[in-house]
């Protein structure tokens, strides 16, 4: 089964309970934190799709007595990832990075082996500059988690019913 | 006491526990030490056993996936114990406060690590332009 990486942003920081009662609502393959105030949770989940990852944790937030107000895109990959999104394989991506394949200049990474993580950002301002590829930033999963964030946004600011009535109008 | 990694079994303890029992485990020998190791979360206890599941040192974490992003952190990231509930510790940024649990028993290793990482990344403060 595939793993889906995103970031889920709470809305208040988190209490010293608030992990164990994240980890017993079965976030334990998530790693919740906090930042500038605000509590999130890096969620890294195994689900048949992306849609079953996302709300399935934030179903799981909800019952650990947090609420989810907005879902980010993960921008620091692992190559295997890159490849997934560029449309390459594995071993092309890992040649270009090396260096051993293209004009060389691939975005340094942060980490070493098969744990380093890449900016995609960066990445694919590489393909676009030295491989003249555009590749499409915006794919189904991303416009997915997008919409996924519009909706939590828009919990947090009309009742459920009035959603429901919108979101059929 | 140091046990390096794997698990052991425990036949000393009492076969009664059950997850919800386990803050009450009694154990005749050991008492002190072994709630001093479940307090930890090194100890797991399945199917009326109890085994040992960490190595007990300060400052290594029981899974080497992790230990491998904690060995090697910028200078601006510190590991804070905790060794409380869930959470063995947590990574701190001292540049910007922002913190991330460790968990002692995360459910894939290699996750958890890449998760950490990815903190370790984000907070490399210096280096961004
Ligand atoms: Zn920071």
């Amino acid at each position: 089964m595939p793993v889906y990486e995103f970031t889920m942003v709470l809305d208040r920081d988190l209490s010293d309970d608030d992990y164990d009662r994240l980890f017993e609502a079965g976030l334990d393959d998530c790693s919740p934190g906090s930042e500038n105030g605000h509590g999130y949770i890096a969620v890294t989940r195994e689900a048949p799709r992306l849609l079953d990852a996302i709300v399935s944790a934030v179903h799981d937030t909800v019952r650990a007595g947090l609420r989810p107000v907005a879902i980010e895109e993960e921008d620091l990959l692992t190559l295997g990832q890159i490849a997934e999104r560029s449309g390459r394989t594995h071993e092309s991506v890992r040649l270009l990075a090396a260096g051993r394949r293209g004009p060389g200049g691939f975005p340094a990474a942060v980490g070493a082996g098969n744990a380093s993580l890449y900016s995609w950002a960066a990445v694919s301002d590489w393909f676009a500059e030295k491989l003249g590829v555009v590749v499409q930033p915006h794919d189904a999963n991303a416009r997915l988690l997008a919409a996924a964030s519009h909706i939590l946004r828009a919990r947090a600011l009309a009742p459920t019913e009035d959603l429901a009535l919108l979101a059929s109008a | 006491m140091m046990f390096d990694g794997g698990s052991i079994v425990l036949t000393s303890v009492y076969p009664c526990m059950t997850p919800t029992s386990r803050r009450h485990l009694y154990v005749r020998k050991h008492g002190p030490v072994f709630n001093t190791l479940l307090e930890r979360n090194l100890l797991e206890i399945s199917n009326g056993q109890v085994r040992l599941i960490g190595v007990v040192s300060a400052g290594r974490h029981p899974r080497n996936a992790i230990n491998a992003v904690i060995g090697e952190l910028p200078h601006n990231v510190e590991v804070v114990p905790i060794h409380k509930g869930h959470r063995w510790g947590a990574l701190k940024c001292a540049t910007c406060d922002a913190t991330e649990a460790i968990w002692s028993t995360p459910r894939n290793a290699d996750n958890h690590a890449r998760s950490l990482l990815r903190f370790v990344a984000k907070h490399l403060h210096d280096e961004e332009g």
